[in-house]
């Protein structure tokens, strides 16, 4: 099994129930995520992608079992499904980029250099860099989720987690979005737990696949995956 | 004009002056978040808990300020607490907590003094009346607001635009809720003197949706926001000293004017 960097543990999931209002959503979830792996989450809607990944940031409480995020949520970061941004909302590019340096236990509220030259890398590094005093309700959607993503790395993160990050893009632009979640996740060795619909991205990219039906339905190599299920979630 | 500047030389003036322009810097500041997040309610819910308050001092020969700030500070963590809990149940809440505390604050100054001849100014503000003491508590209280939004500045824009992205990085943002709602509570009570319980709230909501216009920037907005409110503020009074109005109207007459005109730019510039 090809799990990337090294063996060294980034999460694990210990049987994990979450849901809201005292009624689950996913039950009974365990599983090790390593360090470098880049682990695909599917599974039909309402299947509790979402749920899960809010459980693991943290966003909503375990009713169950216990989430160990071994490297601390400062080291985590997110890029949600892109939302629809209010497009009177005024902040800039700039703006955004560097809120996502911002971190829990720092006593200094402003941004230090360093925290500038973070977010100025991952403008870079995006190519958002030429639009950095825009406002982000004049961005295309695409351009928008770049922003996102620039947010989200320049965090300097080791473990990114991305829920259904291309869903209201457009195929052109998906396939863009993809390719540079491959590279971010080589330049940057990056983990990745990723959820997503795109078959074509999970058989290319995933080192393993967990699909989801309210419980575990699946997990195990990309290759195991596509030869025990067809390479198709259950819908 | 000359006319005005003399009479700033009075010190039921100065005393004006200088506390309208803190209150309208923190009353835009905070207005800025409270508009973006959609929280100007609030701002409106406590003037009239702020009412009530002021109604209750006065009636046990207290210091309005001393009895106003605590409840209007629990009334604004018990709006917050109920927000949170999602769905209608944060505007049902400043509704039914608005409009009791707006009865309760009407029924208090009637039985106290057999008539309501005093309610006028708690409802639409008084600020030629304020004393020396009532000026360096303002100016004590509007210091606090503006350290803390100053400090707090960055978690504040994080927590405007993406709640959920701060929440899964590690930001404590119910605590910045709740920090909100402490500043808006002394915000709205610093205010009320001014304004009146009715028409603080436009103090809150007005620059900030002028200053949304005009800026690309959650920095910019901020800034023209504090430019607008303490402009606003200063031509209202000047207007109300030449017109023999009332303040506080007059300042929401302003703001209301400002903003029609930024609308109608906006408007141009799309064509």
């Amino acid at each position: 099994m090809e799990i990337g960097l090294d063996n060294q543990v980034m999460m694990v999931l210990d049987n994990v129930s979450l849901g809201y209002e005292g009624r689950p959503v996913v039950e009974n979830v365990s599983f090790t995520l390593r360090r470098g792996e880049n682990l695909c989450l599917v599974g039909a809607n309402g299947s509790g992608k979402s749920t899960l990944i809010k459980g693991v940031l943290g966003l909503i409480p375990a009713q169950k079992g216990a989430i160990d995020v071994k490297c601390g949520l400062d080291k985590v970061s997110y890029l949600a499904q892109i939302h629809a941004v209010d497009r009177d909302f005024p902040a800039t590019v700039r703006e955004i980029v560097l809120s996502g340096t911002q971190r829990s236990g720092r006593r200094l509220p402003f941004y230090s250099r360093r925290d500038r030259e973070q977010a100025r890398k991952a403008m870079a590094r995006l190519k958002i860099d030429a639009f950095a005093g825009r406002r982000i309700g004049q961005l295309s959607g695409g351009q928008q989720q770049r922003v996102l993503l620039a947010r989200a790395i320049a965090r300097e993160p080791e473990l990114l987690i991305l829920d259904e990050p291309c869903s209201a893009l457009d195929p052109e632009i998906t396939a863009e979005m993809y390719d540079l979640f491959d590279q971010l996740k080589r330049e940057l060795k990056l983990t990745m737990l990723i959820s997503t619909h795109d078959w074509a991205y999970v058989r290319r990219a995933a080192d393993r696949v967990l699909e989801l039906g309210s419980r575990v339905e699946f997990i195990g190599t990309a290759q195991e995956w596509m030869e025990t299920r067809g390479g198709a979630p259950r819908e | 004009m000359n006319e005005f500047f003399e009479a700033l030389s009075y010190p039921f003036m100065y005393r004006a002056v200088i506390v309208g322009v803190l209150v309208s810097l923190c009353a835009a500041l905070l207005g800025v978040v409270l508009v973006l997040k959609r929280y100007t309610l609030i701002g409106h819910g406590l003037g009239e808990v702020g009412f009530a308050a002021t109604a209750l001092a006065v009636a046990l020969g207290l210091s309005p300020m001393a009895v106003a700030v605590p409840l209007v500070v629990l009334a604004s963590f018990l709006v917050m607490y109920l927000s949170q809990r999602g769905g209608a149940s944060g505007d049902v809440a400043i509704g039914v907590m608005a409009t009791s505390a707006l009865s309760v604050g009407v029924l208090i100054t009637s039985l106290s003094r057999g008539s309501n001849v005093d309610v006028t100014s708690y409802m639409f503000g008084s600020i030629l009346g304020l004393t020396n003491a009532d000026m360096w508590l303002s100016a004590a209280l509007s210091a606090v607001v503006l350290v803390l939004y100053f400090l707090l500045f960055n978690r504040l824009f994080s927590i405007s635009y993406d709640e959920t992205f701060a929440r899964a990085t590690g930001i404590n943002v119910t605590l910045y809720q709740f920090v909100i709602s402490f500043l808006t509570a002394v915000t709205v009570v610093l205010g009320m003197r001014m304004m009146g319980s009715m028409l603080i709230s436009s103090l809150i909501i007005f620059p900030a949706l002028t200053a949304r216009r005009l800026t690309a920037s959650f920095r910019g907005m901020v800034v023209a926001a504090a430019l607008i409110s303490v402009g606003g503020f200063l031509v209202g009074m000047a207007a109300s000293f030449f017109a023999n109005l009332p303040t506080g109207a007059s300042i929401v007459c302003v703001d209301l004017v400002m903003l029609g005109i930024a609308l109608a730019a906006e408007r141009l510039k799309k064509r």
